[in-house]
């Protein structure tokens, strides 16, 4: 029987114990190999010589990331990382992996290239034919050149759609994610069908609740999810489609797409949004076909934003579409322009820093509207284009501040401190006077997770962080 | 517009900078039926050469290039005084999302991905060369 030891030095996965004081009590073998120390070496080093990001922490368990991790020479390599508690963490080298990941990125890139470049062409020399610069063009002939137009942009189509596809499940899609009216999004989509709608005798209307709260999402992306939704009911619909909007349980929206027609049979509700399944045609009924992808980018991008999206229906009594999104949340939004901004400076190799600065003892209706006018003329009369000021909590301004390294950002926070401060003295409030606290963090240095570096920077306001969900 | 002043005979003169032949020979077609008079360049040097012999009213610019890509002959007519203001017009098969907002920060006055609307292309032209009677 092998020794637990044994077991562990067999393991082909690295694993460390830190103690509560955040030193290495523990390596076994695969870990020593994976980081180029002796595993004695190990013992008794601070965990930051092999992750610079404050990854570990006791408190906070049953975390999985994919992290930089440092060799024994300084070169960094790419891991799978869990702290599943009680000090124990497990990692794995995914460097094959990120390069597999890269190559098939490269691989869709020059792919899109190719496949879009000859569409161009004959797409060109297809108009020119169309618009009769060559000449003009027999009945017949024009009817072929409509014919091969019409596929022409299908394929087009098509080829725009495995790549979007492709992109999606790659996670290398740009989603911009914003706090969105989910009923403007209808109203603008809607307005594009209401023609296709009447020449088809169907009625097309909007239900949307009223007081409906705001979304967090890419509103170009959820505009494209209610394109594929209303061009399947327009195929299939015999009377009416209905667009819904509601609010749902959890702090999401669920939204609707509602026809009455033939429906879908149970037993094919579950291949509905995988690739390339077509949804039954009516027999006999001739019309567009879609190219299969429609409902698979659709549930991509609703999972993007940690939405579902599924199908209510019996055969022959039509069929409702159903998507959830997650309300505005603030916080949310912070995280995600702070990763973007990571992400940015990963691209450009420079130091990204965020500052964030409380203020104590504010009056909280006045002071509000105070710090709302602050904010304003902060970013009007002192911070440069490239930064980002945001609002954190009522309390709170955070402040991107990209290719900034601590001195400087030490300098802006200063500054900004300084500003609101005098912006406070401006209006005068009763009661005690404002404190204000900042707090700086650097990325990489100080952490290389958005979650992380928002932690630490609040931390390093000597104060709690309050309100964190933003809601 | 300073060239509508120049005698109504004359054309807008639009340079089409893109390494694809057949796509020059197509798209050249289609904008000289429009009434434009148009040159080719097939490599990014070459492009800025034609620049600055031929003066054209506004350039069609694709990225991916032999001999100075799109984004390098976008950055030396942005440099140049008798350059800057000619609208530049990219059109590219390149994937990156990032490349709209980045040629338009380095001055690019519209961004087409390929395959695009011949339609929307023309629209955008005649918004900077408006037909003449």
């Amino acid at each position: 029987m092998n020794s637990p030891k044994d077991i562990l030095d067999h393991m082909g996965t690295g694993l460390l114990t830190v103690n509560p004081e955040g030193k290495i009590a523990f390596a076994n073998v695969c870990a020593s190999r994976l980081l180029g120390w002796k595993t004695n070496e190990l013992v008794g080093k601070p965990l930051s010589v092999v992750v610079k990001d404050q990854f570990f922490d006791a408190a906070n368990p049953f975390r999985r990331e994919d992290l930089l991790f440092f060799r024994k020479n300084n070169e960094s390599f790419p891991v799978e990382c869990i702290h599943a508690g009680g000090g124990v963490i497990t990692f794995q080298d995914i460097s094959e992996r990120k390069r597999v990941e890269d190559q098939k990125d490269e691989f869709i890139s020059n792919l899109s290239h190719e496949l879009r470049s000859p569409l161009t062409i004959i797409k060109g020399a297809i108009w020119n034919l169309k618009d009769g610069i060559m000449g003009k063009l027999t009945e017949k002939q024009a009817k072929l050149v409509e014919t091969t137009s019409r596929h022409i942009d299908k394929l087009s189509r098509l080829v725009e759609e495995v790549l979007e596809i492709s992109r999606l499940q790659s996670g290398k899609v740009q989603i911009t994610r914003r706090r969105v009216n989910i009923a403007h999004v209808i109203e603008a989509t809607i307005g594009d069908y209401h023609m296709a709608a009447k020449e088809k005798y169907i009625g097309l209307k909007a239900d949307v609740a009223p007081e409906l709260p705001p979304v967090y999402a890419d509103s170009d992306m959820v505009e494209q999810v209610l394109h594929n939704l209303l061009n399947n009911a327009l195929r299939f619909a015999k009377s009416s489609i209905v667009i819904t909007a509601r609010p749902a349980d959890n702090g999401f929206v669920r939204i609707g797409v509602v026809d009455d027609g033939l429906g879908v049979a149970k037993e094919d509700q579950p291949r509905l949004f995988s690739k390339f399944e077509q949804l039954q045609r009516p027999q006999g009924v001739p019309g567009y076909k879609g190219t299969g992808l429609g409902l698979a980018i659709s549930k991509e991008i609703v999972s993007h934003h940690q939405g579902n999206i599924w199908v209510e229906s019996d055969l022959g009594k039509g069929a409702a579409f159903y998507f959830t999104l997650p309300e505005y949340d603030p916080a949310a939004d912070f995280r995600f322009m702070l990763h973007g901004a990571m992400k940015e400076a990963d691209r450009r190799r420079v130091p990204l820093a965020l500052a964030v600065l409380s203020i104590d003892n504010l009056r909280s209706a006045k002071g509000n509207g105070v710090l709302h006018k602050i904010g304003e003329a902060l970013k009007e009369k002192m911070l440069r284009k490239k930064d980002m000021l945001f609002r954190y909590t009522l309390k709170d301004f955070a402040l991107i501040l990209p290719d900034t390294p601590l001195d400087g950002a030490n300098i802006i926070s200063g500054r900004v401190e300084q500003f609101i401060r005098a912006g406070l003295q401006e209006s005068p409030q009763s009661g005690k006077e404002p404190v204000i606290r900042s707090g700086i963090v650097l990325y990489p240095n100080d952490a290389t997770s958005a979650e992380r570096l928002i932690e630490i920077a609040f931390e390093r306001t000597n104060g709690k962080i309050q309100n964190f969900g933003g809601r | 517009m300073k060239s509508l002043l120049r005698g109504q005979m004359e054309k807008f003169r639009i340079l089409v900078v893109d390494d694809d032949v057949d796509l020059v020979k197509t798209l050249r077609m289609r904008l000289e039926f429009e009434g434009y008079e148009t040159f080719a360049a097939y490599e990014g040097v070459r492009g800025v050469e034609m620049t600055l012999k031929k003066k054209p009213h506004l350039i069609l610019l694709d990225l991916r290039m032999p001999a100075g890509s799109g984004q390098s002959v976008l950055k030396t007519l942005q440099a140049n005084p008798d350059t800057e203001k000619i609208p530049v017009i990219i059109i590219t098969a390149m994937d990156d999302p990032r490349l709209e907002t980045e040629t338009k920060e380095g001055g690019a006055s519209a961004f087409f991905r390929k395959p695009y609307s011949i339609e929307a292309l023309l629209e955008k032209i005649r918004f900077y060369l408006p037909p003449k009677p």
